[in-house]
Order: C-alpha cells, then sequence, then structure tokens
C-alpha cells in the first residue's frame, strides 16, 4: 500500500467512525488497525490471537492456509479482528482500495458487537498482552521441562478449553464447600426455628439438634468433592489433581483463559457476523452516496459482498443468515410488523401491507445486538416468512447404489426452523460434569454427560479422556447415554503408562467421510473459533 | 483511532517454525505406526511410483464433541443431515459423492477406510522406506576378490585434456603449462643474449611471447623497463578437466527369494509371504544398485519367475520344498559361483512339507556351499502366538503335520528370543536365520531380523 492510498484511507477512515456514531448511532472501543503482508495475516489467522503460545496446531493450521492461499488463492480473509480494548484489526496490504473501506466499515461492526453483547462483558480486553506473556512463560517451560512434556499438557488443555464459560466463578472448592454449608444451614435452621414451638421442643433441644446436624453436614461436605457438580472441567482438575506441577497449572490456567476468550465469539458466531455485515453494508452506502468513493469501486466493492454473503448448498452462511435476518428484524420494526397484532393476523392481503411507520427497527436492532445469542437470536427471530425468503432447506444424504446423493428432504418452514434451532442447541461443546473426583474412594474422577438428545463421539471422548487420565494422574470414568431407551453406559480410561488387567477394547472406527466433516463444520455454529473468512 | 502499515511484518517465521514441529509428529506417528502401515495390503497391490495415503493416528484435536444421531426409520443412510440455502423443493440432488471403498476390489477388508479419528498424510514409498529401514541392511557382506560390479556413483574430473570449455579449466594445471613454456622461452633468451633472466621475461612480455622479437628488442636496448616480467598465458598452455562417470567397486551379490505356493498355502499366509518379500526387495532395490534379485516359487516343481508373477500370481499343488532349494543351489552353481557372489537365500513357506527330511538335506547342502545368509520364514497365521504349541490347522491335517520348522530345530542349533508374541531364531556359525509369522504385524521386526547389519 503506497503513502497516497494510505492518506485516503486515513481521511475515509474518519468519516467511516463519523457515520457510524453519528449515522449509526452506536459506541465502540477504539480500533487499532494494523495493515499487515499475506505472510503475517496466514499467521494471525493460524494462532487466532496474533501473539498466541507456540504449538503445532497451530502449525499445522499455518500450513494448511498457506497451501491454500498459494496453490487457490483463496481462504485468506481480508481481515482478523481481536477483542480487546483497544481493539485491534488486522487488515491485509493487498486487499483492493474499496475493499479496505468495506473492511474497515466491518471491523466497526463487530468492535461494536464486542463493545455491547452482554456475553463479551466478562471478556478480557487484555488477551493480546496476557497471551504474549504466556507464550514467554511457555517458552521458558520448554526449555526447562522439555518441549514434549510441554506439549502433551497443552495438548491436555486445548481439549479441555472449551469446557469453561467466562461466567465460571473462579471461587475455590473451600470457599465453595462454605458457602453450600452456610446455605444448607440457614435452610435447616430455618424451618427448625419456624415450627420447633409447634413440635414442642425446646430452644436448647433444638440448639443441640442443630450443632448435631451441622456436624453431619460438614463431616458430609467436607468428604464429596466436588461439592456439587461442575462443568468447568479445567478449573476442578488445577485445583484439585494431585500430579500436577506449578508450571502445568500455569499452562492450564492460561489455555482455560484463551478458551473463555473464544467462547462468546462461538456463542454469537451469526449474529456478530451478520450485525457487522449490516454496519459495512449501511456505510459503504452512504460512502457511495456522499461520493468518496469511485463508481469503479463500487463494483469491486459489490463483487466482494456478493462473495461474502454467497449462499452454500450444504450449510448455512453466517454472513448471508445473520445479516438477512437483521435486515428483516429491522424492516419488521420499522413497520410494526411484531407483537401478538400482527402475528395473530390471518389475513394475507393486511399482512402485507402491515405499516405503522413506527421506524424502531435499528433501535431493537441496537437492544438486541446488547442481549442475545444465537441460539435465542434464532430461537425469537428466525420467523416461517424469513425462512421462505432465505431459501431454506433440510437435506440428508441417501444410498443411490454407485453413490451417496445428498437430497433435499424437507423445506417446510417450521420442520426446517425445529432443525436449525435443535442444530445451535446441541452442536455447541457437550455438557460435561465433573460429578465425583473421588470415585470409588480410589480418586478416580468421575464425569458426568448430561444427555441432550446427541450421543458424544465415542472415539473423540476417548482420546479426551486421556488427555484428563494425564493431567489427573488417575483413572477417569465418563457416564454417558447411547440414546434415550437404552441405559447408561460408561466409559474408563487409565493414564498413559498404566494398565489394566484386562485390555480395552479395539475402538470402532467411524465412518465420517473427510466431505462430509467439511459440510458439517460449516454448519455447526461451534468448532471454529470466531474468523472472516474473507 | 490508528492506522499503521506494516509491510516488515512477513518476516515472521513463527508459523513456519511449527509447522516444521506438526511435520516432526506426522514422522513420528508414521514411525509408530510402522507395523500397520507395512501390513496394509493396498500398498503391494499399488502401481509403481505413486504415492501412498498412511493413517496417522493421534494429531487431531480431539475434544468431547457430538457424535452422530442415531436416526429414525427411513432416513437416508444415517451419514449425514443438515441445513443447506439454496434453490430447489424435496427431492432434488444437490450433491453427490462416491461410495467409500468402491473400485477397491476384494474382500471386506477391515481398517481399509481409515475413519474420522484418523489424520491422513500422503507419504512417498521411498520415504516411508527411509524411515522404516534405518539402520538395516544385508548382513555378513563380504569382499569378493574376483568379478565385482561397477556401480555408477555420481561424477567426477580426473583425467585433463587440452581442449574443453572455459567453466573446466583447471587453473593451476593451466599456470603450470604457462609457467614451464615461459622459462623454456626465457632461457632461451637469456642464452641468446646474455641478459639477465628478468629482462628475459619482460622482452618476452613486451613482444607478447615471441621469442625472436625479444632477442631483436634486447639486442636494440629497446627494452621497457617499466613493465613487470609475468607469466604469459597462451591457448597452448590452457588445461581442462573432463568430466566422467564416476564408478565404485562393489561386491556383487544376489538375492534369491523363494515362496511356496502350494495348495496348503491359504490366501492369508501368500499375503503375508509377499508382504515380507515385497518390502524386503523394495529395500533392497533402493538401497543395493548392485543386487540382483531372483524370484523362485515352487509346488511340485521349483519355477525361476519374474518379480511381477511372483507378486500377483496364484498357484497350487503339492509341496516339496527341496525343489526351492534346489533351484538356488542350481543358481548358484550356474549363474552366481559363491567365489564372485554374495549370495543370500530368503524363503518362505507354510512349512508343510511332504519330503521334509530330503528339504533338510538341501538346506544343508546349501549351508555347506557357505552362502552368506540363509532365512527361513514359516508363516502360519492359525498358529499359536507364543509358537510352541500348534493349533490344528487344516494344513496340519492335510500334510505331513510336521512342519519344517520343527525338523530345522532339531537339526540345528539356535538361539533364539521371544519378541512381540513370535519368536526370532539366528544361527551365527551357518548365518542361518530361522522366524515365525503369524500375523500382520510380524512382518516388520521380521525384517529387521532379517535385514540387519552387524556390529564392527
Amino acid at each position: 500500500m503506497d503513502k497516497k492510498a494510505l492518506k485516503r484511507l486515513i481521511k475515509i477512515e474518519d468519516r467511516i467512525q463519523q457515520i457510524f456514531h453519528e449515522d449509526l448511532e452506536l459506541t465502540c472501543y477504539p480500533i487499532e488497525f494494523d495493515i499487515v503482508p499475506p505472510q503475517k495475516m496466514l499467521e494471525i489467522m493460524a494462532y487466532n490471537i496474533p501473539t498466541n503460545i507456540s504449538n503445532w496446531k497451530k502449525g499445522r493450521d499455518y500450513e494448511i492456509q498457506r497451501t491454500r492461499y498459494e496453490y487457490a488463492a483463496a481462504g485468506l480473509p481480508y481481515e482478523v479482528v481481536i477483542n480487546a480494548n483497544p481493539a485491534r484489526a488486522y487488515i491485509m496490504n493487498n486487499n483492493k482500495f474499496s475493499v479496505q473501506c468495506l473492511v474497515m466499515a466491518h471491523v466497526y461492526g463487530h468492535a461494536a458487537f464486542f463493545t455491547h453483547n452482554k456475553y463479551f462483558q466478562e471478556s478480557r480486553r487484555d488477551i493480546v498482552a496476557s497471551m504474549k506473556a504466556a507464550a514467554e512463560r511457555f517458552n521458558n517451560y520448554e526449555k526447562r521441562f522439555g518441549i514434549d512434556e510441554v506439549e502433551k499438557t497443552v495438548d491436555a488443555g486445548h481439549a479441555l478449553q472449551f469446557h469453561s464459560s467466562p461466567f465460571a466463578s473462579n471461587e475455590t472448592e473451600n470457599e465453595r464447600r462454605k458457602k453450600i454449608f452456610e446455605q444448607e444451614k440457614k435452610k435447616a435452621h430455618a424451618s427448625g426455628g419456624t415450627y420447633g414451638d409447634l413440635t414442642g421442643t425446646t430452644a436448647t433441644e433444638i440448639n443441640e439438634d442443630l450443632e448435631l446436624f451441622n456436624q453431619k453436614l460438614w463431616r458430609k461436605l467436607r468428604l464429596t468433592t466436588p461439592v456439587e457438580p461442575t462443568d468447568d472441567l479445567l478449573r476442578y482438575i488445577i485445583d484439585n489433581s494431585t500430579v500436577l506441577e506449578d508450571w502445568q497449572r500455569d499452562i492450564l490456567e492460561v489455555l482455560r483463559m484463551e478458551g473463555q476468550y473464544y467462547w462468546p465469539i462461538i456463542k454469537t458466531k451469526f449474529m456478530n457476523e451478520g450485525f457487522a455485515v449490516v454496519v459495512h453494508e449501511k456505510i459503504m452506502t452512504k460512502l457511495f452516496d456522499e461520493g468518496l468513493l469511485t463508481s469503479e469501486e463500487h463494483a469491486d466493492f459489490n463483487y466482494s459482498n456478493s462473495l461474502v454473503k454467497g449462499e452454500n448448498p450444504f450449510g448455512l452462511n453466517p454472513y448471508l443468515m445473520g445479516s438477512m435476518m437483521w435486515r428483516d428484524i429491522e424492516d419488521r420494526w420499522d413497520k410494526g410488523c411484531h407483537g401478538s397484532d400482527w402475528s395473530e393476523c390471518r389475513t394475507v392481503q393486511v399482512k402485507d401491507k402491515w405499516d405503522t411507520k413506527d421506524m424502531k427497527g435499528w433501535k431493537k436492532c441496537k437492544e438486541i445486538m446488547e442481549t442475545h445469542s444465537d441460539w435465542f437470536f434464532m430461537q425469537e427471530f428466525l420467523i416461517p416468512e424469513l425462512i421462505r425468503d432465505m431459501k431454506l432447506y433440510v437435506f440428508a444424504a441417501k444410498d443411490a447404489g454407485q453413490t451417496i446423493d445428498y437430497v433435499i428432504t424437507k423445506d417446510t418452514a417450521e420442520e426446517i426452523r425445529l432443525k436449525i434451532l435443535d442444530a445451535f442447541a446441541q452442536n455447541t461443546t457437550p455438557s460435561i460434569d465433573v460429578v465425583n473426583g473421588n470415585y470409588d474412594e480410589k480418586g478416580l474422577l468421575e464425569l458426568n454427560h448430561n444427555w441432550t438428545g446427541t450421543n458424544l463421539d465415542e472415539a473423540y471422548a476417548k482420546e479426551t479422556m486421556k488427555h484428563m487420565a494425564y493431567l489427573w494422574g488417575r483413572p477417569v470414568i465418563l457416564n454417558s447415554k447411547e440414546d434415550k431407551e437404552t441405559t447408561k453406559i460408561s466409559w474408563k480410561v487409565l493414564p498413559p503408562g498404566e494398565s489394566e488387567s484386562e485390555k480395552p477394547k479395539e475402538e470402532e472406527e467411524p465412518t465420517v467421510t473427510a466431505w462430509w466433516r467439511g459440510v458439517w463444520k460449516v454448519f455447526s455454529p461451534v468448532e471454529q473459533p470466531y474468523k472472516c473468512p474473507w | 483511532m490508528t492506522i499503521v502499515n506494516h509491510p516488515d511484518w512477513d518476516l515472521s517465521e513463527r508459523g513456519k517454525k511449527d509447522a516444521e514441529r506438526h511435520r516432526k509428529k506426522i514422522d513420528d506417528a508414521i514411525r509408530k505406526n510402522v507395523r500397520d502401515v507395512i501390513s496394509e495390503e493396498s500398498i503391494i497391490t499399488r502401481k509403481k511410483g505413486k504415492k501412498v495415503r498412511v493413517p496417522v493416528k493421534g494429531l487431531k484435536d480431539y475434544r468431547f464433541i457430538h457424535g452422530k444421531t442415531k436416526k429414525g426409520k427411513g432416513e437416508g443412510d444415517g451419514d449425514g443431515e443438515g441445513a443447506g440455502q439454496g434453490q430447489g423443493k424435496p427431492g432434488d440432488v444437490i450433491g453427490r459423492r462416491a461410495k467409500k471403498g468402491d473400485g477397491k476390489g476384494g474382500e471386506g477388508k477391515a481398517g481399509d477406510q481409515p475413519g474420522e479419528d484418523f489424520l491422513e498424510t500422503e507419504v512417498d514409498i521411498d520415504y516411508l522406506i527411509e524411515i522404516m529401514f534405518e539402520d538395516l541392511g544385508l548382513p555378513w557382506i563380504e569382499e569378493k576378490i574376483k568379478a565385482s560390479t561397477l556401480v555408477p556413483s555420481g561424477w567426477k574430473f580426473e583425467t585433463i585434456s587440452k581442449v574443453g570449455i572455459l567453466p573446466r579449466v583447471h587453473k593451476k594445471r593451466t599456470m603450470l603449462e604457462a609457467i614451464k613454456r615461459n622459462e623454456l622461452y626465457a632461457k632461451e633468451v637469456v642464452e641468446e643474449t646474455g641478459c639477465d633472466h628478468e629482462d628475459a621475461l619482460r622482452a618476452l612480455v613486451q613482444t607478447q611471447g615471441e621469442i625472436n622479437g625479444a632477442i631483436d628488442i634486447i639486442n636494440k636496448n629497446e627494452l621497457d623497463m617499466s613493465i613487470d616480467p609475468y607469466v604469459l598465458i597462451e591457448d597452448d598452455d590452457m588445461r581442462y578437466k573432463q568430466i566422467e562417470e564416476d564408478y565404485e567397486l562393489h561386491s556383487n551379490a544376489v538375492v534369491i527369494a523363494m515362496m511356496d505356493t502350494s495348495g496348503s498355502m491359504t490366501t492369508d499366509k501368500k499375503y503375508l509371504c509377499r508382504s515380507l518379500l515385497f518390502w524386503l526387495t523394495e529395500f533392497l532395490k533402493k538401497m543395493y544398485d548392485f543386487v540382483d534379485i531372483k524370484f523362485v516359487t515352487h509346488t511340485t516343481d521349483a519355477k525361476l519367475v519374474d518379480e511381477d508373477t511372483f507378486f500377483h500370481k496364484g498357484e497350487s499343488g503339492g509341496t516339496y520344498c527341496w525343489t526351492a532349494i534346489d533351484k538356488a543351489l542350481y543358481l548358484i552353481d550356474t549363474e552366481y559361483p559363491i567365489e564372485e557372489w554374495n549370495v543370500y537365500c530368503i524363503y518362505v513357506s507354510d512349512g508343510d512339507d511332504f519330503d521334509s527330511d530330503k528339504t533338510i538335506k538341501y538346506i544343508e547342502e546349501l549351508l555347506k556351499r557357505k552362502i552368506n545368509m540363509f532365512a527361513y520364514t514359516e508363516v502360519d497365521p492359525g498358529r499359536d502366538t507364543s509358537g510352541t504349541t500348534q493349533t490344528p490347522t487344516w494344513g496340519t491335517l492335510w500334510g505331513s503335520g510336521n512342519t519344517l520348522i520343527k525338523k530345522i530345530k532339531e537339526k540345528w542349533s539356535f538361539v533364539c528370543k521371544k519378541e512381540e508374541g513370535t519368536e526370532f531364531c539366528k544361527n551365527e556359525d551357518k548365518h542361518f536365520l530361522v522366524s515365525v509369522i503369524t500375523d500382520k504385524l510380524h512382518v516388520y521386526p521380521t525384517l529387521k531380523h532379517i535385514l540387519f547389519k552387524e556390529d564392527k
């Protein structure tokens, strides 16, 4: 990017900021834009956070990105935004000029979302600096304890890092135990105090009883670990494992924090991308209206924008689906198409022409942006009319002799809606609780999968449990269910190096093909931490 | 809000460094899975020069994820369902893919199609051989005085000629020639004129190497004293290096691979034989340019066959193991005399022999010739892994019931070690190796058993 273009960009950025604040009435943390060469961009994409720790997985992702970029010149986003204060945005230096403007406007959209959405309120805004410090520490650990040992711990941490939400409390087990003790005590004392006189027991007797009760309760609580089932797997392991060294605890703490950073990004992918698209479209329209960009650049912009919003026959494009939903919300609240009056109206002609000239659309969007996550968003605003407009369908694989065909099976709005909601509800990280840290009185770790309709992938679960067993130092047990009817299944995994008399059976290989995996990834809102693929 | 341009940020090496680590992990994983890789059926039938796909375990991001949902009745084959976007009505086909395992042919083989918990990586077969057979080689190789093979080993500069191209000028030789000639000329000039040596050289430089002119100049006292007396190089002095193919002398070696193809050899057994010998020949071909490989198959009669027939054709019939040994003896007597060749005989059979006593005699005869190695490997997929007791396979009922290995062990004494569920025996004096393969996974350790470099 030459100096002239940079100057122009800085000028336009000023205007973008103005439109963002005044016309769209949005605010955000300050943004720092870095214009970087493709090489660096590939790296940022692979590492998610540019200062992230070194790990072979990052190297693998980097290689994948680089291969795609070099051989297909595709897959490279034009920007990456880091949710921090100030927000950091990385923009590739060989984007076309209008694309640079688009990207900047888009970044503003994301920044507003990061700043205001309630799921991001607990996020660490110093993620870049803290990861940088962590990376340096990890480097030292590698030198001191060997790269293999550090890698084992990091891999295990990666396996579990999405099981901690940013809202998880950081209190220690003893604090928790005391709190529960107080609560239970209060309950017991309340009932004793209120109805004590009715039973004819004296105050001293009651007090003696309560004393006994307290002792019993405390003894019971003291021996239970965790005090109540916890879904914060890493927290529990860090606090209670007997085999971890201090440096390992440090690594796990950092990875837990990293997981907490990704958590809201994963939970709001469709909303976030959709919102950013709407914001950049609004800003860009304004810029073109004002003549700040040429008509030639308009063509570039249109082309890029259409690529972003491409339809995916085997999945849902968050940019397209998200932006269409936001547009629909704005439109409906502008016209007052909501509430019981509207939804209960059965006359098509009336409904089509419904317009109360409310003009509260954008305000409503901003409200939703602050409070919703993807699942709630879909639940509330994915209405049948919109599903028809978006041309959504459900497809399934069918055996057609020589080939496997993917055939559209359903296109009725209600069924599609259910299917999509189902996917959003279930394709998140499965809910796994630690229920017992001293199973069988032998210190085994017992986990419970809260079965909500989908079973766990056995091969993956067992490998993950191996990681857990490494951190825990003792066998790990997981209870789950096959499906609704069958009784519970239970897997046991031993820590590395240990063996039981009976050898565990060979794992059955799942038969999902690579091809299908790709599709699933697009469809699932979980897997990928936040990235703009354009 | 700020915009900063960082054109210099492409110098970052982090990604590359971590990618290196990832590749190393893949290598390690392949090394760990060598046993599985080596027993992959598809590799042997594969076309030459192709890459093989190797499943690598344990290189994925494992975490708790949802698996496939159990489908209701009539909802496809259960492996793909989702929501998509675009034009279409129910019944429209939006995509198609080939069924798995199509065009593979053959019986249903487990492990042929790795599932999701494998990462597949494409590996060159040469590379596979490289990492699998590190530190392996033909043992007991000897220097044979007579007739060795010339093996090309790159290029060399040895002869020097007067013609050639400028890049290959031999500077030292050229300079030497020039000095020699100059001194000769200078001597001549000194003799003719009686001037001193340096002046003679000066005169030569002044006349660009002409003797008569130089003599004239000195005689006429026209010598330019400002000239440095240096050595003139003329075309005649130029010497050029000649590029030639380089050869190394190697002792001749021949590997005689013998295989039993009789009726008692079931598909399983034949597969194990071929797997073993396939890797052996691939390895030898890669590592030793000078090794001849001869393929012998036998039923009741031994035949010398080419490689393709050896690996891809089946036969049936009775079994006379001695015929194969006889063929090897014949080859040694006619084509590969023991004084000139290192001879390695490798024989694979299931040990069901109609006339094992005769076979023993032939083996004795073979060992008497002082061949470099005789390796006998018995394949028996049905055998108890301990190798001591024998479960009655149908071969036992059909054949003599006495496997060859038993007789061999009675006849010769071996140092045996039990490893990886099977047994490897070695007789150092006679260079006689015996092993048993009862499972696909034994192929690799057996190869290691046969191909080992001695500690010197």
